[in-house]
């Protein structure tokens, strides 16, 4: 009889303890990465020169060259400084139809670690099949002083011709220095007057949450000389500033929609 | 017989002892605030008023329109107390070591809290080498000083003080001066419940008074609320200002006219004389970038720059007219390095115009921040 109670005791404990160690919470991260021609982006290229950066990298100086680190299809020589930009809308598709809103906005600053990443919460079990979000802000959702915590100098006068008031956001300010850094260039992307610029994105997962699965992380990775090309072939020259340039709004916006975006999915 | 001799005894011994302890006169309540523990005996003195905590009256922050909400810590609740505590401190010179100067002294209400002194100049006549920036609807900033030195306002509080190009004081001295004035005991215990004037509680005080120095009541403002109408050399103005003709909107966004970011606005080459926000940071991406301040009241807190190199808005826009130098870490916003802005004369005046739209006479004359 003692046997038998130990024997099922013994059962019931290893039982017990396999369950628990099975089961796992799925979190999902929502990443951000940035590349330039395939390479991790790296922004205030000074460092790049052999001369501590701001003693002697002056216009002429044979170490400003370096500083202009990467080239696009134009064949501009350039470095990225800023890049500031926001993300909204930002879905994760089930297998059978739903969807769940991940973040409403989410927005990103090259610079700071902190923007470059951000919990999406946990998973439930099941197939997912697909990300889906917007670059920039939909006309619905660029309402003025719905996004406290973007820098104040995200806004974007709407109607700077007009009403004073309408102001919106920003999509994106990518600036930096280009043929000389003396010369600068502001690739800024926004709403044009009653004109929304935003765009869609959807990029198909292959994802099935199960209790063995673990944490997963999405990244999403800008190819920033993609901004400039496919299929417009943008030169600096052209748009040095872009901001309430309609043609170059749109250019930029054709060639966001193309190749700009890309997303992996992993798990630990 | 011989137990009652014993019990005898012991009374005598015991009552002899107890004579023998000294009567020392004082609060013998444990309740009461000067509770005395080694008192024997209560003389009457028992202090039980300050016990009762006074309930001071919340101050409510009226946000103007189109600014978020202010972000005030929560351990540092606006109390009615505690503004008229703050406002008092912030005017009287007892802070500083030899009582001649008080925060006002360099920040005049007249020229927008700030000073029109190129450099302002310390008890000890020493200046310094930034001009005193203008205290306006800080209660929306993240970052203060010139460097961004202090990441609130309390903390910003505690350094003229005790800075030797300034008040030359020390806190604790501060703290002694204070707790000997029976009316800022008072005022402290009603802003704050507390008996012992401590510095936390000075700049906290400050604070809450800095918090509703708040301007939103320009020609502008009016304009927005479609009180009035902008003449045409404003609105001209305006519309040099919100667009890359002058682009001044990206750092000095709307609503509050600054961006809570700090920018090498090509003022100098290198090396710098200042290199401002690098000095907080020690990131040499930094060499040169100062905070934008607000260009609200921008017409009376002259002169500009963090070093008030401009005496004049003349000077300022003729700055930007002109490019200014290229350095390093010069912001890409200044896409028109060393060509400038190219504005006519006549778009320079427009946009002054603009600039002096922004004033808010209202607030320059409030009698709410004086003493």
């Amino acid at each position: 009889m003692k046997q038998l109670i130990l024997l099922i005791a013994l059962i019931v404990l290893i039982g017990c303890s396999k369950d628990t160690d099975r089961i796992q919470i799925t979190n999902l991260s929502f990443n951000f990465e940035h590349t330039v021609g395939g390479e991790q982006l790296v922004m205030h290229p000074w460092g790049m020169c052999s001369q501590p950066a701001g003693e002697d990298c002056e216009p002429g100086h044979a170490c400003c060259g370096e500083d202009l680190n990467y080239v696009n299809l134009a064949g501009d020589q350039y470095n990225i400084q800023t890049l500031l930009y926001v993300i909204s809308d930002i879905y994760l598709h089930s297998a059978d139809g739903g969807m769940q809103l991940l973040k409403k906005a989410h927005f990103v600053d090259g610079e700071n670690p902190a923007t470059l990443r951000f919990p999406a919460g946990e998973l439930d079990n099941g197939s997912y099949s697909k990300i889906s979000f917007t670059m920039g802000l939909s006309a619905d959702r660029n309402i003025p002083g719905d996004y406290p915590d973007f820098p104040d100098g995200f806004s974007w006068p709407a109607d700077p011709l007009g009403d004073p008031a309408l102001t919106a956001y920003h999509y994106m300010q990518l600036e930096g220095a280009y043929d000389t850094i003396t010369k600068m260039y502001n690739t800024h992307t926004g709403p044009l007057t009653g004109m929304d610029m935003s765009f869609n994105k959807e990029f198909d997962i292959s994802l099935n949450v199960n209790d063995d699965l673990g944490d997963v992380a999405v990244f999403v990775n800008m190819e920033l000389n993609n901004w400039y090309q496919n299929p417009n072939n943008i030169s600096f020259h052209d748009y040095p500033n872009t901001m309430f340039n309609v043609d170059a709004q749109h250019e930029l916006k054709l060639n966001g929609e193309t190749d700009v975006f890309t997303v992996t999915t992993t798990n630990r | 017989m011989n137990k009652v001799s014993y019990t005898l005894c012991f009374f005598i011994f015991f009552f002899s002892c107890k004579k023998d302890l000294p009567i020392i006169e004082g609060c013998t309540d444990k309740n009461a605030l000067n509770y005395n523990s080694s008192a024997t005996y209560d003389d009457g003195s028992c202090n039980h008023d300050t016990l009762i905590p006074y309930e001071n009256t919340p101050y409510t922050i009226l946000i103007p329109e189109g600014f978020p909400d202010m972000d005030i810590p929560d351990n540092n609740p606006m109390t009615v107390e505690g503004v008229e505590l703050g406002k008092k401190l912030f005017h009287d010179p007892i802070l500083s070591r030899d009582g001649s100067q008080s925060c006002a002294s360099c920040h005049l209400q007249a020229s927008s809290f700030s000073d029109p002194n190129r450099f302002s100049t310390g008890i000890d006549g020493v200046q310094g080498s930034r001009n005193a920036s203008a205290i306006i609807n800080l209660g929306w900033m993240n970052s203060f000083n010139w460097d961004g030195s202090a990441s609130t306002l309390e903390e910003q509080g505690f350094e003229p003080v005790i800075n030797p190009i300034e008040m030359n004081n020390t806190w604790h001295n501060v703290e002694n001066t204070l707790n000997a004035d029976a009316t800022y005991k008072e005022l402290f215990r009603k802003a704050f419940n507390i008996q012992k004037i401590d510095s936390t509680h000075v700049v906290m005080a400050i604070a809450q008074f800095e918090r509703t120095l708040i301007s939103a009541n320009s020609r502008y403002d009016k304009y927005l609320r479609q009180e009035l109408q902008l003449t045409p050399s404003e609105l001209n103005g305006f519309v040099i200002f919100n667009t890359e003709t002058g682009d001044c909107f990206h750092c000095h966004g709307p609503h509050k006219f600054m961006d809570n970011s700090f920018h090498n606005n090509a003022l100098d080459i290198e090396p710098f004389l200042d290199i401002g926000l690098a000095k907080v940071t020690g990131v040499h991406s930094d060499n040169g970038k100062f905070k934008t301040p607000t260009l609200r009241n921008i017409e009376f807190s002259a002169p500009y720059m963090h070093d008030g190199r401009f005496a004049t808005l003349e000077e300022v826009v003729e700055h930007y007219n002109s490019g200014g130098h290229f350095s390093s870490t010069v912001d890409p916003l200044m896409k028109k390095l060393g060509v400038g802005l190219q504005l006519t004369n006549q778009q320079k005046q427009d946009l002054i115009t603009f600039l002096k739209a922004l004033s808010d006479t209202e607030f320059i004359n409030n009698p709410d921040f004086t003493p």
